[in-house]
């Protein structure tokens, strides 16, 4: 055991020490300005903003076009048409899932957890492999929210035509001077969003946001703004690009609308 | 058995293994190899009469269609990618069931072809890892967003492509076919993935560190225990990191089509919010997966072990720490080709151990490629091309890896593969009617089929095959002959 440790200990080096070097790259030239990132975000946002109660309801009023037997359930999809059946008026379902709605006077819970696809009969496509819900406390007159996954829905015109998203959101107390916190990542069409610990807190703010708002530019890389009531430093990879205004309001008063029960 | 005992006598006498191979029969392993094919009997000739053309026709054959084909089966011994079933599923697509097979060795072969492509243009292995396109063949550009960047296809079908949905470009790293295979959960959060980039790129299996737990808390939080535990530590201070560069591949509904055939950029910083760190490689800060691309080329394991395990797939089996000054000269001879894997090849085929005489046995792909080459044989059944798939084929039966339940080629003779072995031969016997193998003198098939001389002996005991199955039908004589060599072990072996 000793002789070979030794050994090793002499051995010429091959070159190959498993170590990882510690040339980095060059930084790279930010393709985008403040104004840029301003525009770039009030452009993904002018179809709206992620909205697991829209998503439901559009779930159930594409629902209502089976039947008995396809997909046999108004709220579910079962794993008996899990590679799909077609009703007589030519709509077709396909996958798996699992709607919920418990409304209480202490506590709501609406839920929609699934991957499945519903096809009308023009042919536009309606899919979904996401988790969402929307959870309310009477008594904390609190709501949270939550949405994991993709939606696409051929002929639709606003972010429920193509969004992905991790995202999480609370609203307390819930009414419109509650302070709104969002937290994760979104992408509406091609362009993409980051929130991390971003509050809409009247009472600080008015309506503008606080906390620190990522934008993905066309060169696939983070422009990152950390906002106080609304403006905030621009950095991107570490190079300081000036200051920005991002204007969030929007994006709060779609969320207040749909979460406020 | 009988296999066992064949093979103990194969050539006549015992083979010595320390040996090397005689030329024509190291010819012959070496179009095996890269072209999937025996040598020609004009071929082995050459190389009888002056054995130094050997290396000519190394250089002659790596520039072949078929050294690009059959280097994308090779591979999938290592990358395990060419595997029977994935989270999505042909009919997500609404494909019919007999577009199954192609549609999972699409999906499958992405990163294989874009591997295989590198190196056949003789590019450098860096680009395996930095490349700014993928491969795809009609079948991807139709399913996954794509778009192919190339004018004409080529090689089978595949052509360059890049993908649609704004994610990077690094190589292997960013295409589907890899994380299809290499799947992650909402907890696994890519971490099984880079232990599989680490184990295919860097020779360095995670799962074969030894972990001691014994002192861990039983009842801390396992999120937790992975950033504070040191036991946890050893292996996810590095593995956490670069699992933070695939956040935009993380999917958090299973089997979801939307999920898996999409980039997510969205998820690209949510690293440390889920992982608890930020995206890094063996503490160098870095951003997303074309960072973590470039990292992997400054690691000097990255090169290494390229050569290690190009090595290993040529000389069958695992190097060991006698093979370290070979592997050192190796090395030395990949940096000093600007790391194409061509040179690579060329001087592994030079070495001591390439050239050896211990005998290796046909892996399924090569069987299949050699008797479809001999005689036009594709041996399928439903679409299922039967020595290339699991479980209605028989892949892992003929010695092969499934990607799956079997992970490393059989190197040792088995029931089973003989029993391929024989039907296989008895197919290509039958098909093998107005070929060449049924007109060649008998002299000349054993040459052209084994890559060495017959004994008066051979002759003669083929002879009397032949004369005694023609005695029964005499359409059947030639082919018994023809079946008699291809499942002897000269035959399988190489």
């Amino acid at each position: 055991m000793h002789a070979w440790v030794l050994l090793l200990a002499c051995a010429e080096p091959t070159g190959d020490s498993g170590v990882p070097t510690s040339e980095a790259p060059e930084p790279p030239t930010p393709e985008l300005d403040a104004d840029d990132v301003a525009a770039g975000v009030e452009a993904l946002l002018a179809g709206g903003f992620i909205d697991p109660n829209a998503l439901m309801d559009g779930y159930l009023e594409r629902m209502s076009h089976g039947d008995e037997d396809c997909p046999g359930d108004p709220e579910q999809i079962t794993d008996t048409v899990v590679y799909g059946c077609e009703t007589s008026d030519g709509w077709y379902y396909m996958g798996v899932a699992e709607y919920q709605d418990t409304q209480t006077p202490y506590y709501g819970y609406r839920e929609l957890g699934g991957d499945f696809l519903i096809r009308d009969p023009q042919g536009d496509e309606f899919e979904v492999g996401a988790g969402m819900s929307i959870s309310t406390e009477h008594g904390k007159e609190e709501v949270s929210m939550i949405f994991m996954g993709t939606v696409v829905w051929q002929g639709r015109e606003d972010w429920l035509a193509s969004a992905s998203a991790i995202l999480e959101g609370q609203l307390r107390p819930y009414d419109d001077q509650g302070v709104l916190e969002l937290d994760g990542g979104v992408r509406i069409g091609s362009r993409v969003l980051d929130l991390e610990g971003v509050t809409w807190d009247p009472a600080a703010c008015g309506d503008q946001a606080s906390g620190v708002v990522g934008f993905r530019g066309p060169d696939q890389r983070w422009y990152v703004a950390d906002l106080e009531c609304g403006c905030g430093p621009l950095d991107f990879e570490g190079q300081h690009l000036g200051e920005v205004c991002i204007d969030l309001s929007g994006l709060a008063s779609d969320v207040r609308g749909s979460l406020i029960p | 058995m009988t296999l066992l005992i064949l093979w103990a006598c194969a050539g006549g006498e015992p083979q010595d293994d320390s040996t090397a191979l005689e030329a024509p029969r190291l010819l012959r392993r070496i179009s095996l190899d890269l072209r999937g094919t025996l040598p020609s009997v004009d071929e082995l000739d050459a190389v009888e009469k002056d054995p130094e053309r050997v290396s000519e026709y190394v250089d002659l054959w790596l520039e072949t269609e078929a050294f690009e084909e059959n280097l994308v089966a090779r591979l999938g011994e290592r990358w395990h990618t060419r595997v029977d079933v994935f989270p999505v599923e042909y009919q997500d697509y609404a494909m019919a069931p007999e577009e199954e097979y192609g549609f999972e060795r699409s999906v499958g072969e992405e990163p294989l072809r874009l591997v295989a492509r590198i190196v056949a243009e003789d590019r450098s292995w860096d680009e395996v890892v930095t490349a700014d396109h993928t491969l795809a063949n009609q079948t991807l550009l139709d399913i996954w967003p794509l778009e192919s960047v190339s004018d004409s296809p080529s090689g089978g079908g595949w052509t360059k492509a890049r993908y649609t949905d704004h994610r990077p470009a690094a190589g292997v790293l960013t295409t589907n076919g890899l994380w299809w295979r290499y799947d992650t959960t909402v907890s696994n959060l890519n971490r099984g993935r880079v232990a599989a980039v680490s184990r295919i790129l860097l020779c360095d299996d995670y799962l074969a560190r030894p972990v001691s737990f014994a002192a861990r808390d039983p009842d801390a939080d396992p999120s937790y225990a992975v950033l504070e535990d040191p036991a946890c530590q050893s292996c996810h201070a590095s593995m956490d990191p670069a699992a933070a560069a695939l956040m935009g591949f993380w999917w958090v509904v299973l089997y979801s089509e939307p999920e898996f055939a999409n980039y997510h950029p969205e998820r690209e910083r949510l690293g440390e919010t889920y992982l608890g760190v930020t995206p890094a490689w063996h503490g160098e800060p870095i951003g997303g997966p074309e960072d973590l691309g470039l990292a992997i080329t400054r690691d000097p394991r990255f090169h290494a072990c390229a050569v290690s395990a190009m090595a290993e797939s040529y000389w069958r089996r695992t190097p060991s720490w006698d093979d370290e000054p070979e592997l050192s000269a190796l090395r030395d001879a990949f940096g000093g080709a600007d790391h194409r894997i061509k040179p690579l090849i060329a001087a592994l085929m030079e070495g001591e151990s390439y050239r050896q005489a211990d005998p290796r046995l046909m892996p399924p792909f090569q069987l299949e490629s050699v008797v479809r080459d001999l005689v036009g044989l594709e041996w399928t059944e439903d679409g299922v091309r039967m020595l290339d798939a699991d479980p209605s084929g028989v892949r892992v039966l003929a010695g092969g890896v499934d990607g799956d339940a079997v992970v490393t080629p059989q190197s040792q003779p088995g029931l089973t593969r003989t029993l391929v072995f024989k039907r296989v031969a008895e197919m290509a016997a039958a098909s093998a009617s107005d070929t060449d193998l049924e007109s060649a003198e008998l002299s000349e098939l054993v040459w052209w089929l084994h890559g060495r001389r017959p004994t008066s002996e051979e002759l003669e005991a083929l002879d009397a095959l032949e004369s005694a199955a023609s005695a029964i039908d005499p359409q059947e004589g030639r082919a018994a002959v023809i079946a008699a060599l291809l499942r002897d072990p000269a035959f399988v072996t190489y």
